[in-house]
């Protein structure tokens, strides 16, 4: 008899979810020719299944789009079914364009499981990197394919850097639940989205201009720009006015920041030794200053950014505003050697502090004028922890 | 449990295609007068007579030659009973909605007449189901009725024609197949918390298997010797030789190709069992979440922004109509290219169910639709809905925005305009919500939502046009 733990069912007939998509046998056929020309089936003969399986997930997703998508345009011709990237074979349909978007598929056999598995080139090298992950469903046996959903590439870097990605071998585990399940989004974002909202992580985030296209949004019914990692205005801050997007992107705004309020919270006692050291260092932090700091963890390392603004007098016709950034550990130990502080403007390095050996802190400080837009970005032996976009931008009114 | 005549009375398809249940005299006499003891009582332990039917028909009595054919048919008939069951399983699940009746799956699985014999028949000619349980049935691995229930399963005949009802169930070899040594682990380990030396046995298996059956599988539909829709047969004798071939003695021990074959049946099991018990995921037939209809923002003083509004109003049933039209074009467009015939069936589908509040149920019998599920399959009316949605929002945005322009200061415009998406989106979501709730319950008399209203509008003027 077999062992048969008590929650055992036998396997059982299913309804076919509304919206399957049934494949053709030219489809099929079509899918195993690509599979014979991408991997060579003497050498690797998982290559060439997983590029079959691949090629049939391409084969339902452009199905579908022929049937909701219609007005959307498909470019594969530098897909990585179409050729192998320099980076090698990678098991997902890569650098697929829609628009200005690119999507990456990522076939699963069974949506029940509640990990996605990916290739992790198709997460960290800049060359494939996606705006949307899709997943999709292949049943290959029953030429079965659904479009399951999808994931916003900025909203992985930043669920990353919550909770570290778990790696086997080559993949990536990702979470299922971390996917929109909804398809219908997908194609509203790739109808009414603006490119420049999805900020990939190694690209500097344009200028912020006014968006004038239509940018609705119907994923959470909140305020679109919340979900962008769109430049922080630290306008507001002076304003003691939080961002909503700084909220969501879990800064703290400190309150307002004098040397009298010593000893009213920890982390306001902290900034002040630092104002103390700096103040030596004949950096002085005038009284209208404001603060905020976020914690950013990746791995099992912990730093602190300061973010400290004020403005400047505006003694001639360009009014300028002050930016001063450090960078520490909450417990104020020494930062690990190698941590990097770098700031960039739209064109160039600025700014590159490195920590050495029993440094607590690494500190930089810009002037701007309003509209000028700075990259601030926290890296460890070349591997950047984050990335953060300041502007100042007075033209902003408040709700 | 259960009575003992269904090992004489076996259950086969009459002339008319219904059921009937036959006595078999021979089958009677011999089970009454080699079992006296279990004919008296009402019910039997199915286990105990199997065991001993079977040990009957595994022995050569020769002084009694015809003792394994009788034996046989005794399980015959119990088999029968089972295959019926199964079938009037299926029926009660799925044959409502996806329209078929027991009736209908008979014929591929409720094969025995009672006639054929099972030592003397060719493997040649037609065997029936019940005669591919008997020569695989082991009882070490399951129970009888179990297995029986496993080979009506995996019956191909039966598995097309339930694919084609909207009835699907994936074989163990192509979830072996699908499934990579990186999941396997991951599933063995922390599901089924095996130990490692179990996990790195089933991953050399499945390495094994995929190494020999995957090639094969693409080798044949690159030869049109598997077209289409087939389901993934159980590896063969040759498969299995060339597996075992690749597996050393440590990891295999057992080198025969029956062994290699339930050892990848369990870790098929295995890997159902994880994807059973995971938690539901979040289907995408589920509404969304009910939302608060935002009124947009009043400010009673501004005359300017009344007569906005007004216009909002105008615009929002101008770009409604226009929106249904592109979507219910880009449908029939779509379905043209690929399934003219359903063209037809598809405008008269949409036009009984919002016009005249039609069930699914109903459209597909007024249509000659197999089912309502073939209905709803055809309708899509969720991903139709959305479609609506996003022309209607993309039409209105654009058509509000250009009028705004004569209201709003340049300045005040990229305000207007944010503040304008989230209302209309609201608005535009309460529209079709609306639509869809009222979908959920057939009602007989036109559809009154805004949706429907217009919708129904639209699809007389374009029956009256062409």
């Amino acid at each position: 008899m077999i062992d048969q733990p008590f929650y055992l069912t036998e396997p059982d007939w299913d309804a076919l979810p509304i919206g399957t998509i049934e494949l053709s046998s030219r489809q099929v056929d079509l899918a195993i020719q690509t599979s014979q020309s991408i991997a060579n089936p003497d050498t690797n003969s998982e290559m060439q299944w997983q590029t079959y399986i691949n090629a049939l997930a391409l084969a339902g997703f452009k199905e579908w789009l022929e049937a909701w998508g219609s007005d959307l345009h498909l470019d594969e011709t530098q897909s990585t079914l179409q050729a192998l990237p320099p980076s090698g074979w990678v098991d997902a349909v890569c650098n697929l364009q829609i628009g200005s978007f690119r999507l990456c598929l990522v076939a699963v056999p069974s949506l029940a499981d509640p990990v996605v598995m990916l290739d992790k080139a198709i997460v960290d090298s800049p060359a494939l990197l996606p705006h949307f992950y899709v997943v999709v469903q292949v049943i290959e046996e029953d030429m079965l394919v659904q479009i399951y959903g999808y994931l916003q590439a900025d909203r992985l870097a930043r669920q990353r850097h919550l909770s570290p990605l778990r790696a086997i071998d080559r993949t990536y585990s990702i979470p299922l639940n971390w996917f929109t399940p909804d398809p219908n989004e997908l194609l509203l974002n790739l109808r009414c989205l603006d490119v420049n909202a999805i900020a990939l992580p190694t690209e500097t985030t344009p200028i912020e201009t006014a968006p004038t296209e239509m940018v609705p949004d119907s994923t959470s019914r909140a305020s679109f720009s919340a979900l962008t990692q769109q430049a922080i205005n630290v306008r507001l801050w002076l304003r003691d006015q939080l961002d909503p997007i700084v909220a969501e992107l879990s800064w703290v705004l400190m309150p307002a920041f004098t040397p009298a309020t010593a000893g009213l919270r920890s982390t306001v006692g902290e900034l002040e030794n630092i104002a103390e050291a700096l103040d030596r260092l004949g950096i002085s932090i005038p009284v209208q200053a404001r603060a905020a700091y976020r914690d950013i963890a990746q791995g099992s390392i912990v730093v602190r950014l300061y973010a400290v603004v004020w403005e400047l007098p505006a003694a001639n016709t360009n009014p300028e505003w002050v930016l001063l950034l450090i960078l520490g550990t909450p417990t104020g130990h020494s930062l690990p050697i190698g941590t990097r502080l770098q700031v960039n403007d739209t064109e160039q390095l600025l700014v590159e502090e490195a920590a050495t050996v029993d440094q607590p802190y690494l500190y930089t400080q810009i002037a701007a004028t309003w509209h000028e837009q700075f990259q601030v970005s926290v890296s460890f032996n070349q591997q950047v922890f984050e990335t953060v976009q300041f502007s100042f931008n007075p033209d902003t009114t408040t709700n | 449990m259960g009575s003992v005549s269904r090992y004489w009375r076996l259950v086969r398809i009459a002339a008319s295609g219904d059921r009937k249940v036959e006595e078999l005299t021979n089958a009677k006499a011999f089970f009454q007068q080699r079992f006296t003891r279990w004919v008296e009582s009402m019910d039997v332990a199915d286990l105990e007579v199997q065991q001993a039917l079977l040990l009957l028909m595994q022995t050569k009595d020769n002084s009694n030659p015809n003792y394994r054919e009788l034996a046989g048919l005794c399980l015959r008939c119990y088999i029968s009973h089972e295959i019926e069951q199964e079938c009037i399983r299926l029926e009660q699940k799925f044959g409502d909605r996806h329209g078929f009746t027991r009736r209908d799956l008979f014929p591929f699985v409720l094969n025995d007449e009672g006639r054929q014999p099972l030592f003397q028949s060719p493997d040649s000619t037609y065997r029936p189901l019940a005669f591919q349980v008997l020569q695989t049935f082991d009882p070490k691995q399951a129970k009888l009725n179990t297995w029986v229930t496993r080979l009506v399963k995996s019956c191909r005949t039966l598995n097309a024609f339930l694919r084609e009802c909207g009835v699907y169930l994936e074989s163990d070899w192509s979830i072996l197949n699908q499934t990579r040594r990186e999941q396997l682990q991951r599933i063995l380990t922390e599901f089924h918390a095996l130990s490692s030396v179990e996990v790195e046995q089933a991953c050399q298996l499945l390495q094994a298997y995929h190494q020999v059956y995957r090639q094969d599988r693409l080798m044949q539909r690159q030869q049109g010797l598997v077209k289409g829709k087939e389901k993934c047969m159980p590896p063969t004798p040759d498969q299995l030789t060339r597996m075992v071939q690749l597996l050393d003695a440590p990891i295999l021990a057992n080198r025969s190709s029956s062994y290699l074959l339930s050892k990848l049946q369990t870790i098929a099991l295995q890997i159902r069992q994880f994807r059973l018990a995971a938690p539901p995921m979040q289907s995408l037939n589920q509404t969304e979440t009910p939302l608060d209809v935002a009124a947009p923002q009043r400010d009673e003083a501004e005359a300017e922004q009344q007569e906005f509004l007004q216009v909002y109003r105008e615009q929002l049933l101008i770009c409604l109509d226009e929106a249904l039209e592109q979507a219910t074009s880009d449908r029939v467009g779509y379905l043209q290219r690929k399934k003219p015939q359903n063209v037809e069936l598809y405008m008269n589908a949409l036009h009984l169910f919002h016009c005249q509040g039609y069930s699914m149920g109903e459209i597909a019998r007024q249509l000659g639709m197999r089912a309502q599920d073939a209905v709803t399959r055809l309708l899509e009316l969720k991903n139709f809905r959305a479609a609506v949605q996003q022309k209607l929002l993309i039409l209105l945005c654009d058509r509000l925005l250009d009028r705004a322009k004569i209201y709003a200061a340049p300045s005040c415009l990229q305000q207007l305009n944010q503040r304008l998406e989230v209302a209309l989106d609201e608005q535009i979501a309460a529209v079709i919500q609306a639509a869809e709730i009222e979908a959920t319950v057939a009602r007989n008399c036109p559809l009154e939502s805004l949706f429907a209203r217009r919708l129904c509008h639209y699809l007389d003027t374009r029956r009256s046009t062409s």
